[in-house]
């Protein structure tokens, strides 16, 4: 019985006479349904693929799989994106992230006082005010010879309409973190450091510290005034 | 509301998707020898012990074919001691739900004591879609009691 449905001579007029075909002759059918995807041809196809038989080993995996736990996420995670600056990685909630770009050339303002105000930047024809958070956090800096410029990126925070950016050593990625593995910071941890930090947690056995991001951009205002 | 539409051998079936818990890939089942043909054996799902039955043996006494769509789906009930419990059933290509109006489901004047569990129809063109009620399907068996199909008296089916 199963031969029966071997023996079916794939059609793949999709490939001949339709949109995937390099032939300039197209299908008559394609004038109704516009793209292979909408014909009853190709749904067919696609459909048939599910009536083969069962390979092999395929319920014996599937076995396997359905009798182990399903493993339950943890409800309650946020999404956060984790960047370094010099050695340390932190952390920031990714619903206030716009875009990660790559670096841009900085305008600096003359006659500045603030040590966090670095420039202005240009992203996507918009100028827009440039931070340093190393400043802010009160990161200490890396000897310059351990920089690695490939890495860098900046990043575009977008919040109630505010933006703001700021260069960072090295995108980690987007994490999501759920608040009942936050630790609290050590003592040691320099005091500005600690203000902005919610607390610390384990990514791939290292920390990353947590920043509050309202204070964070709190203090960003603050500082421009 | 969502349907499950679903085939043995060449009929298409529907069953109401809000009392199935989850559809697996077909396993491999452990048989037990002496029980009816349509009870394809127990599936270790995620720890537990839940009874299979072939529905196209119990509806068309012989044996879903095992292509890639064929599945089993599980669905939870309340069993005879008032307790959540889950059974599960195999059908051959399951590959599409869809929504259907309350409207749409047309029930006949009889209903036949050996297959109690077919509810209504559904129109599509010309044809006519059998629906399955999980409620008396479950109903159906006595999986506590020494198992076999369990004939529902009459007044049952009223409800």
């Amino acid at each position: 019985m199963t031969t029966e449905i071997l023996d079916i001579q794939p059609v793949d007029c999709w490939k001949t006479n339709g949109v995937w075909s390099p032939a300039s002759q197209r299908c008559e059918k394609l004038k109704s349904v516009v793209h292979c995807r909408n014909c009853e041809i190709f749904m067919q196809a696609g459909r048939d693929l599910l009536e083969r038989p069962m390979p092999e080993n395929y319920r014996q995996e599937w076995t396997k799989v359905m009798a182990t736990q399903k493993e339950q996420e943890k409800l309650g995670t946020i999404s956060v994106i984790i960047f370094r600056i010099a050695k340390e990685l932190f952390a920031l909630p990714t619903r206030i992230l716009a875009e990660i770009i790559a670096i841009q050339p900085m305008h600096s303002i003359p006659h500045r006082k603030n040590p966090i105000l670095i420039g202005l930047v240009n992203v996507h024809g918009e100028i827009q005010l440039c931070v340093s958070l190393q400043v802010l956090l009160e990161v200490a800096a890396q000897p310059v010879s351990s920089y690695d410029k490939s890495q860098q990126r900046m990043i575009v925070i977008d919040h109630q309409d505010e933006q703001w950016v700021f260069p960072v050593d090295e995108i980690r990625g987007i994490y999501r973190m759920h608040p009942s593995t936050l630790k609290n910071a050590p003592v040691t941890v320099s005091k500005s450091n600690a203000a902005f930090t919610k607390g610390l947690f384990n990514w791939k056995e290292e920390y990353v510290a947590f920043l509050d991001s309202e204070l964070v951009l709190y203090r960003l205002n603050r500082s421009m005034q | 509301m969502l349907v499950l539409v679903f085939f043995l051998g060449d009929d298409k079936y529907m069953v109401e998707c809000e009392k199935i818990r989850e559809i697996s890939p077909m396993v491999t089942l452990k048989k037990v020898p002496h029980s009816p043909d349509f009870f394809a054996g127990f599936f270790n799902y995620r720890g537990a012990v839940v009874p299979v039955i072939d529905l196209r043996q119990l509806i068309q006494e012989s044996a879903c074919e095992m292509r890639l769509s064929t599945r089993i789906i599980l669905i939870d009930y309340i069993n005879r001691d008032n307790l959540p419990d889950m059974f599960g059933f195999i059908a051959e290509r399951v590959t599409e739900a869809t929504k259907k109006s309350k409207e749409a489901f047309i029930l006949p004047s009889v209903n036949f004591q050996e297959t109690p569990y077919f509810s209504g129809f559904v129109m599509e063109g010309e044809k006519m879609i059998q629906c399955i009620d999980l409620n008396v399907l479950s109903r159906s068996f006595d999986f506590q009691q020494p198992f076999e199909f369990y004939h529902l008296p009459d007044d049952s089916l009223c409800d």
